[in-house]
């Protein structure tokens, strides 16, 4: 019972890093990215900022994979 | 002439952003927005754009089957799929249902531009990430040779959105709505399919949905 209450919590964790966390990050970068298209004296700075979010996506895109994956792959759920 | 395009995303915070990107495109159009893969399908029947931009993890009827569905009203949109994940399965998924593009969501650089600049010309894209791991796997030889599930392959692209509906819980009209169907055909395709799979009733259809990878455990199921 405890083992599947961890499995269910760790799947929910999962979900949150993929249907809030990631968006949030990725919606973040589209806006920096406009930013740095509009203001290109910005870009250097702007560019920093983006890789440091790329880390954190990439990070998360991991972590929500081991946690809740994709429902295409096999046996997924 | 600008490209008419229609985004596909669940989340207000992804399309506004998308939008915004397109915007300082002049040869793309965003002409709608769908939050649900239903709503899209209605969308392109009555507006036919040109292009689509798919989010691959929608809720109900997922990316893929969205694409599959809008291709079959509309054979000559072109369909570009947006994921957050870059395994082989979504990208091989995506690429079957007629998906001409695959691009990964990413926070620091979008290739978005041009990926659809390039499928907008009759071409097809999938973002460096993907394609750089799918040769990896194809050079290592452990890219699978059949899809997921070979147990189900036997049943007709239809069949296997009923099927994965059927296993999320939805009753036989609430699926008739979705996919647009009538609800006696609806019956009758879960007919067809339990003697295809040889399973008597809704929880072994369900079990082996499951078990295949074709769905996963409903969000409420497993928060709770």
């Amino acid at each position: 019972m405890k083992r599947t209450n961890t499995d269910a919590l760790l799947r929910r964790a999962g979900q949150t890093l993929h249907n809030q966390v990631a968006p949030a990050l990725v919606a973040a970068g589209l806006q920096l990215q406009l930013i740095r298209m509009d203001h290109p004296a910005t870009a250097a700075q702007v560019s920093e900022v983006l890789d440091v979010l790329e880390g954190a996506m990439d990070h998360v895109r991991k972590l929500s994979q081991q946690l809740a994956p994709s429902p295409f792959t096999p046996n997924g759920s | 002439m600008p490209n008419d395009v229609l985004l596909v995303d669940d989340h207000k915070i992804m399309r506004d952003g998308i939008k915004a990107i397109l915007g300082r495109a002049d040869d793309f159009r965003v002409v709608g927005e769908a939050e649900t893969g239903t709503d899209a399908v209605q969308f392109v029947k009555k507006y036919r754009p040109d292009m689509v931009l798919m989010d691959i993890g929608l809720p109900g009827l997922n990316g893929v089957e969205t694409t599959a569905e809008i291709l079959r009203h509309h054979p000559d949109c072109r369909v570009v799929v947006l994921s957050m994940y870059d395994d082989e399965h979504s990208v091989v998924g995506a690429i079957r249902s007629g998906a001409r593009a695959f691009i990964l969501k990413r926070a620091s650089d979008t290739d978005l531009v041009d990926a659809l600049r390039i499928v907008a010309r009759g071409g097809s894209y999938l973002s460096p990430q993907v394609s750089d791991r799918l040769l990896s796997r194809i050079q290592k030889g452990d890219l699978e040779s059949k899809p997921a599930g070979a147990v189900l392959e036997h049943l007709a692209p239809r069949e296997l959105q009923v099927l994965r509906l059927v296993a999320d819980g939805k009753t036989s009209k609430e699926i008739a709505t979705i996919l647009d169907l009538r609800e006696h055909t609806v019956r009758s395709y879960r007919k067809t399919m339990m003697k295809k799979l040889g399973v008597n009733n809704v929880a072994g259809l369900t079990q082996l949905a499951l078990s295949t990878g074709l769905t996963q455990l409903p969000r409420t199921a497993v928060a709770e």
